[in-house]
């Protein structure tokens, strides 16, 4: 923390240098060139001073300046800035104009090269860097969401977690469907999770979501964010960017403004937990599978004495093996339970009342709250510009014992070597430090427990003092014997405080580059950049946790240790050629020769203890009981050189027309087949130019076509034999997917077209773009019968199509002097398909599901459709009953039933400016999606969930038995329920009267219901982000030394408006990935709130 | 600056011009291995899979009643779709066995030869092959109609279904074969890679004892099977000479096919993997079992590791300890019933065998063999009896046990109930206590003992299964010839019952 305080000193210091003379007055008023109407609350300040002040109402202003000002600022929300010389003027009256909005935007495209928005014959949308930062996650990623037509964006609740980020739909069948991030023109890292690719956390076995490595991009230090959407602007890039790129631009230190500039910016967000993403419990019944319990099997409660004992006088006793709450009617007759049995406990054989638990699950959750606080300092010259800046973000998680730290440190320089050369340099440090990331999925996860197998009568607080007082594992959930670990779920706080995992990761980015001016028309560039790090995770389980799948070989150990050591490389040598000529008056000719080289190393070694602890408390591999299973270890290296060319024909800022050619030369590649070429073609005609109208400010359409060739991933193409711990001697086997020496590249063609239109001096304005992609000759493990003797063979086969529309539209509904309303609306609709995979296969499993669900691509359905078993229906609908004993007639497990794309996204965010202060929200939508959710699957069948609890039709508890039949009629006091639905009989239907019965576990949930029952509509609105912000006067904060201040309070995910998943999040889920569309055991979603204070010195 | 311009660019260009050709390479994992290291994992799959306990990968210790279940009775009502069992089996039957095999001797086939006698590579590949036969009579015996001659074969991603008559001749054919090559003159894999009967030349007869017993049982599964009659009466006739034929006296003695697991992780007994270092408390035996056992006074009931409950007297004092098993199909409580011992010291092991075959087997398929009216030496009642001594003492009991046990009216072979089948079966089935396919195949053949339909069953599967339903990966991956062998064999049922599957109907299903 040295770093920090030095800074502190270095700013106090500079606050001290802000003394001037004044000398003399300077006035003037300010007023709209529009309308003439004076404008009150503008900002003008003397350029390279802290000297300024704000317009009064009649928009005046008046301010002493000293000799050596030479330039005035105004500026005001909505207009264009200016800069006025002073010289020896002592009144000045300033008309300010309209700002043109976008038009002029200057967007940074792909190689970071910066091209006039409206010359580009692609989609592409920014976000403001302020729009990003305002509120304060691990991935700022989550914070785009809602604000970009055409992105995907969901945010899981893990802490820390990943984030999945698909742009215009999934166009690979088996590599990754993420963005790719490029950061001041350098493709970075984004691998998600632990191992890459689809592994055991990610259709649900035991593990932690570990996150995205892009996030470790610091949105503090982000300037604006461009997006591109389609092939053609991301051609340059070749085959990462397929899935569309996310072109970051950091913060410098501007050239434009000289002089040294701090800005100390911190923040403070808590979080509090939306409730309607977590179960509510039903409080009539306690713990039990039914009445199968005592000495007869018969009763809801276990006999045993006081103590557990089986002799003298037996009393009732909570049947604590069980996970379930289809028990006993809580009547509050004493019962003794887990409390009863330590020896420690405070309850030591003392009964406790039977009743619904007073503090639940709920209770468990801590408050979590994060603090970020930014400095950074940026000074320029006429040589250059430097910007230093340095981030702390530290966050304290949901679940106990969870925290995440991020320490960043940016260094952006450019020096102007000479006339003709010039360098920037950029170097960013990021450190992360995570303790207790949550457990996701089926297995040893805690949440995965409360919202599956659960005892209503549970306190938490309970468990939590017995943990506090023993710091032993003393659980709910004693096994038979009432000794030992537990049967199936630790106590939670045990799981919290002792199997806790941790995680660090080291990250440089940094990149180098050189300019060089050949002549006026032609420069070369060239830069060498290099992303890397090191990542250790380990995980623990302490000596006295129940059994569970750990470790490399994934089998149970009852205690273990586990470190994954990961190291990353990526080094890109980029060289270009660029020229920018003027062909006569109308003609610009701009282009582009390049070469590019990238290498990129990433090597894992995950080693275990196996067998268990032998001293417990102690975490290294040297501790393990019996001898390590081997290690796994990979280490892949790949090398992709790329050669390309473009180049850009303008005719009078009207017509565009731009052209790409890129060769590829893969080392993943065999021989034969490692070069690949693809072309773009993109024109824009700027139709405004022409038709020269007033109410139209602007027009353009633009159309392209491109195609992106794409190599095939690490080690796909020879067979290699796996090494298995030695049984006496050494065991082999031949890996389960066949690979494949005869890959070629993969393509994906997509054609695009737009139209852009502003009106009534930029007031409204929309962007419409449409496209369509095809992905084929796809480089995938298509999935084979296994009596094949592989599960998969990699080949070259398949095609995706994508189809879809985006729309933005940008209102200004309202401008008047001091006040305006900006709306800005995003909608976008992705159609998606398989149209192919390899002959004579039409399905690929793209991931299996707990309870017989799978995700898949199939053809002719979307890419990602959930299969199992779904309702039979008659012809006209109704779900097919089978009126025997009241069950779903159910198909078998191939039937698709659910599609996890959305139907269409949209977002809604109004912004209302009022002088200095703005307000803004934004709403977003998904519209359709479906989601299997396991949580219900088993905990309706546990009996957690109110549903289960109720009265059924007649009035009566649906947990009483059932009196008569369907056939004679049921008694009036009759429980159980029935399906709604029909029976059919010699083909006629007739509605099912018959009843389940809901006596015991059976009558619920998946042993009564196919999987369709529970997969859901994922769609939701939210809204998504609620802000103020108050820009304090310039005359004030000068008076403190500033040249401006911001005082802010944000408010994310404040309110689900509208969801479908019961007790969940739609958008919770294991980690990013292909394999999307489970929900399982997640965390419950939180509101959070922040305050934020900027300072500019 | 026009120096620094030319070093930079001289340092791009270097840099780029690594030859892509070298990277991409896999350095940590194998090009070339010993084939005989391929097939001791193909071996070790093989057991694991055929002995293990997982509710995900083998039900069939809960299809003959051995087991039932404590909380979670879904797997004793047949479901077999929300946990992909019959999946999970054939994929690691086909892939993690015979694959591995037919690669085990591709390697061996093509290996050097230098300083090897043909002979011993000849033995080695026998013995492969006659492990490739059992694994493939397991697949045939368990789902019917399966794909082979177009198996094993990626180029062919939608492998046709074979009948699976016509499959289990060509299985005996390629026995008959493999028995012809083996050499008892000559080794085998070798002591570290078979871990069943070591690599001596000694040990080689004891692999074609082996052999045999599996050429006798896949005679026998023939026997009701009218159009093989002939081919059903050569096999028998000509393997039974030479099946196993020391008896044995105590668990380690006499003849059988059996693994012996380490102690650590991931090559302990996978029975005591799910028993034990799973650390639930999911199976306890069966009331059906458990009451057989106590009628027959069976000597094996603290062999089979099963634990005592205690039961009250009338007047509700603690009395008598006693064997209770619990109710199939149905939740049962785990303290409450009897269930495996799984003590490190008295009960299940870590390094406990496994056993594929043995003595006790062959006798039994001897009696069944002179009951069916066969040409063997001796009579069923001397083979049953055999069968049933061996068995009582490889699970701890003496001799005297044994004769004990035999000389009871329920148990000698003239006195106890029923036909040949019920008297044979019932034995068989107590006699393959733990070895859950064995028991299944021997039931499904033999139809006894009776067996219980469980009282709540899920709704496609009506009674108890004679067969795994197809893998519902193969309805999506392999949909044609998966409906085409669906058809074949009279409909994807647990229900359906395959060629060999003569015998009268074997359980009740007017259970409620």
């Amino acid at each position: 923390m040295k770093k920090i305080s030095l800074l502190l000193a270095f700013l106090g210091f500079i606050g001290l240098q802000v003394v001037f003379a004044q000398t003399r007055n300077l006035s003037g008023t300010v007023t709209s060139g529009d309308d003439g109407s004076s404008i009150p609350g503008a900002s003008v300040i003397v350029k390279g001073t802290t000297l300024g002040t704000v317009t009064d109402m009649d928009g005046k202003f008046s301010l002493k300046i000293p000799p050596t000002a030479k330039t005035l600022m105004i500026a005001f929300v909505g207009m264009a800035s200016q800069e006025i010389a002073i010289g020896n003027q002592t009144t000045i009256n300033i008309k300010m104009t309209a700002e043109r909005l976008d038009v002029d935007e200057v967007v940074v495209t792909a190689l970071g090269i910066s091209r006039e928005k409206k010359s580009l014959g692609y989609a592409s949308q920014s976000v403001k860097g302020d729009n990003i930062s305002a509120v304060k996650t691990s991935n700022f990623m989550n914070s785009l969401s809602g604000k970009v037509s055409g992105v995907q964006i969901k945010k899981n609740t893990n802490m820390g977690g990943s984030t999945n980020v698909v742009l215009r739909g999934s166009k690979s069948l088996n590599n990754s469907n993420q963005v790719l991030y490029v950061v001041d023109g350098v493709p970075i890292n984004n691998q998600i999770g632990s191992a890459g690719g689809v592994s055991p956390q990610n259709t649900g076995g035991v593990g932690y979501d570990y996150g995205n490595a892009a996030s470790d991009i610091n949105a503090d230090d982000i300037e604006s964010v461009n997006v591109l959407k389609g092939s053609a602007a991301t051609a340059l890039y070749g085959s990462r960017a397929s899935g569309g790129v996310i072109m970051i631009v950091t913060k410098k230190g501007s050239t434009g403004k000289k002089g040294m500039g701090i800005t100390v910016n911190s923040n403070y967000s808590f979080s509090t937990i939306d409730k309607s993403t977590f179960p509510t419990y039903q409080d009539k019944y306690g713990a039990g599978y039914g009445a199968y319990y005592g000495p007869d099997e018969d009763a809801f409660f276990e006999k045993r004495n006081p103590t557990g004992g089986s002799t003298g006088t037996l009393f009732d006793w909570v049947p604590m093996t069980e996970d379930a709450s289809y028990g006993g009617k809580f009547d509050g007759h004493p019962v003794y339970g887990w409390y009863s049995v330590d020896k420690e406990s405070p309850w030591y054989g003392q009964p406790k009342p039977w009743q619904a638990a007073k503090n639940g699950p709920i209770t468990f959750f801590e408050k979590p709250y994060t603090t970020t606080n930014t400095i950074s300092i940026d000074n320029a010259t006429d040589k250059g510009s430097v910007r230093l800046s340095y981030t702390n973000y530290d966050t304290k998680g949901l679940m106990p014992n969870s925290s995440l730290k991020k320490n960043n440190f940016l260094v952006n320089g450019a020096w102007s070597l000479t006339e003709r050369l010039n360098a920037t340099v950029s170097a960013n440090y990021t450190r992360q430090e995570a303790v207790g990331r949550n457990s996701t999925g089926y297995n040893d996860n805690i949440v995965s427990g409360m919202r599956q197998w659960w005892e209503t009568n549970t306190d938490i607080q309970d468990l939590k003092s017995i943990y506090d007082l023993t710091k032993r594992n003393i659980s709910w959930n004693y096994g038979p014997s009432l000794s030992g670990v537990p049967i199936y779920w630790d106590n939670p706080y045990w799981t919290r405080f002792q199997n806790y995992e941790t995680d660090s990761r080291n990250r440089f980015i940094g990149n180098m580059a050189f300019t060089y001016k050949i002549t006026n028309w032609l420069e070369a560039f060239g830069r060498v950049s290099a992303d890397s790090y090191s990542e250790i995770q380990e995980e623990r389980r302490a000596v006295g946790s129940l059994a569970t799948t750990f470790g490399v070989s994934r089998t149970n150990q009852k205690s273990g240790y586990l470190r994954r050591d990961i190291t990353f490389s990526e080094y890109n040598y980029d060289f270009m050629l660029n020229f920018n000529k003027d062909l006569g008056s109308d003609f610009n000719l701009k282009g582009i020769l390049g070469s590019t080289y990238r290498k990129t190393k990433y090597a894992t070694y995950t080693a275990s203890t196996n067998g268990g602890l032998n001293v417990p408390g102690i975490y290294s591999l040297q501790n393990s009981t019996s001898a390590l299973v081997f290690p796994i270890e990979s280490n892949s290296i790949i090398g992709v050189r790329g050669l390309y060319a473009s180049a850009s024909l303008s005719y009078k800022s009207m017509l565009y027309l731009d052209a790409t050619y890129r060769q590829d030369y893969a080392s993943t590649l065999p021989v034969a087949n490692n070069k690949y070429y693809y072309p773009s073609v993109t024109g824009a005609f700027i139709f405004s130019e022409m038709l020269k109208q007033d109410w139209l400010s602007f027009g353009k359409v633009r159309l392209n076509y491109a195609q992106v060739g794409n190599l095939a991933g690490y080690d796909q193409l020879l067979d290699k034999y796996t090494a298995g711990t030695p049984f006496n001697g050494p065991i082999y086997a031949l890996p389960s997917v066949k690979n494949n020496a005869d890959l070629k590249s993969e393509s994906t063609t997509s054609i695009e077209g737009g139209l852009e239109m502003k009106f009534l001096k930029n007031r409204v304005g929309f962007d419409i773009a449409v496209y369509k992609t095809n992905s084929k000759d796809q480089i995938m493990p298509v999935s084979l019968s296994q009596t094949t003797g592989y599960s998969a063979w990699y080949v070259n086969a398949g095609e995706i199509e994508n189809k879809g529309i985006e729309v933005s539209l940008n209102l200004v509904p309202v401008q008047l002097n001091s006040f305006r309303w900006d709306l800005n609306l995003n909608f976008s609709t992705n159609r998606n398909k398989v149209v192919s995979l390899y002959p004579g296969i039409d399905n690929l499993l793209l991931g299996s599901f707990q309870g017989g669900v799978t995700l898949n691509a199939q053809i002719g359905e979307p890419y990602g459709v959930l299969k199992g078993t779904n309702y039979t229906y008659d012809a006209n609908g109704e779900i097919i009953i089978n009126a025997a004993n009241g069950l779903p007639k159910k198909t078998n497990s191939a039937s698709v039933i659910g599609n996890v794309n959305p139907n269409w996204m949209g977002g809604i965010q109004n912004s209302f400016t009022y002088k200095n202060l703005t307000l803004s929200f934004l709403i977003d939508i998904q519209k359709g999606g479906s989601v299997y959710n396991l949580d219900m699957y088993y905990g309706m069948s546990s009996g957690l969930y109110p549903e289960t609890a109720g009265l059924n039709d007649l009035g009566n508890p649906v947990r009483d038995p059932i009196l008569g039949d369907a056939t004679a009629g049921y008694g009036a006091k009759s429980g159980g329920y029935f399906i709604p639905g029909v029976n059919v009989a010699n083909g006629v239907s007739t509605p099912n009267k018959t009843r389940i019965d809901a006596t015991t576990s059976d009558g619920w949930g998946y042993a009564v219901q196919p999987n369709k029952a529970f997969v859901y509509d994922a769609g939701y609105v939210k809204l998504r982000e609620v802000s103020i912000s108050y820009t304090l006067p310039v005359s004030l904060v000068a008076k403190v030394g500033l040249k401006g201040a911001v005082l802010s309070a944000v408010g994310s995910n404040v309110w689900i408006i509208s969801k479908h998943l019961p007790y969940a999040d739609p958008e919770s889920g294991l980690a990013a990935g292909n394999v999307q569309g489970y929900s399982i055991g997640s965390l419950p979603s939180t509101r959070d709130f922040g305050f934020n204070i900027k300072l500019n010195f | 600056m026009r120096k620094l311009l030319i070093i930079l660019l001289v340092c791009i260009s270097v840099a780029s011009c690594e030859k892509q050709d070298t990277l991409n390479a896999n350095l940590k994992d194998f090009t070339l291995v010993p084939g005989e290291g391929v097939y001791n994992g193909a071996t070790r799959a093989l057991l694991n899979q055929l002995f293990t306990f997982n509710v995900n990968n083998n039900n069939t210790l809960l299809f003959v009643q051995h087991f039932a279940e404590t909380t979670y009775p879904d797997e004793s009502r047949y479901d077999m779709v929300t946990r992909p069992i019959p999946a999970n089996h054939m994929n690691a039957v086909y892939r993690t066995v015979l694959m591995n095999y037919k690669e085990a001797t591709r390697l061996l086939t093509e290996a050097s030869m230098v300083g090897i006698d043909p002979k011993l590579r000849q033995n080695q590949l026998a013995m492969i092959e006659v492990m490739s036969v059992y694994a493939w009579s397991n697949i045939v015996e368990t789902f019917g109609d399966m794909p082979y001659t177009e198996a094993l074969d990626y180029t062919k991603p939608n492998p046709k279904y074979d009948n699976g008559l016509v499959i289990y001749k060509d299985l005996i054919s390629r026995l008959n074969a493999a028995i012809a090559k083996l050499d008892p003159a000559f080794g085998g894999l070798g002591s570290t890679y078979d871990n069943v009967y070591g690599g001596d030349v000694p040990r080689t007869a004891k692999w074609i004892r082996f052999a045999n017993t599996l050429k006798l049982r896949m005679g026998i599964m023939l026997s009701d099977v009218a159009a093989e009659a002939a081919l059903a009466k050569t096999t028998i006739e000509t393997a039974a000479p030479l099946a196993f034929n020391v008896p044995i006296t105590s668990p380690t003695t006499g003849d059988k096919f059996a693994l012996t697991y380490l102690d650590a992780s991931p090559n302990t007994n996978p029975v005591y993997t799910e028993l034990v270092l799973s650390g639930r408390s999911d199976f306890v035996a069966t009331s059906v079992i458990v009451n057989k056992a106590n009628a027959l006074n069976d000597p094996r009931r603290a062999g089979f590791l099963w634990t005592k409950v205690q039961l009250k007297d009338i007047a509700g004092n603690d009395s008598v300890l006693v064997y209770k098993g619990g109710a199939q199909g149905m939740p049962n409580s785990y303290n409450a019933s009897t269930h495996i011992n799984i003590s490190k010291t008295t009960g299940l092991k870590a390094t406990r065998e496994v056993v594929l075959m043995d003595y006790t087997e062959a006798e039994f398929l001897l009696a069944e063999a002179a009951e069916r009216g066969y040409t063997v030496s001796g009579t069923a009642a001397s083979h049953y009896n055999n069968a049933v001594t061996s068995s009582v003492q490889y699970w701890g009991g003496s001799a005297a046990d044994a004769t004990a046990y035999l000389a009871q009216p329920a148990v000698a072979y003239t006195t106890a109930t029923g036909t040949w089948r019920e008297k044979i079966g019932t034995q068989a089935w107590l006699g393959y206590y733990f070895r859950g396919f064995t028991a299944w195949t021997s039931w499904r053949r033999l139809d006894y003992p009776r067996l219980i339909a469980s009282p709540k069953h899920v709704a496609d599967v009506n009674g108890v299964p004679v067969r795994y339903s197809y893998a519902i990966s193969e309805q999506t991956l392999n949909g044609a010839n998966y409906t085409a062998a669906a058809a074949a064999i009279g409909g994807d049922k647990a229900e359906t019952r395959l060629f060999w599957d003569k015998g009268p109907e074997n359980y009740d299903s007017s259970y409620k």
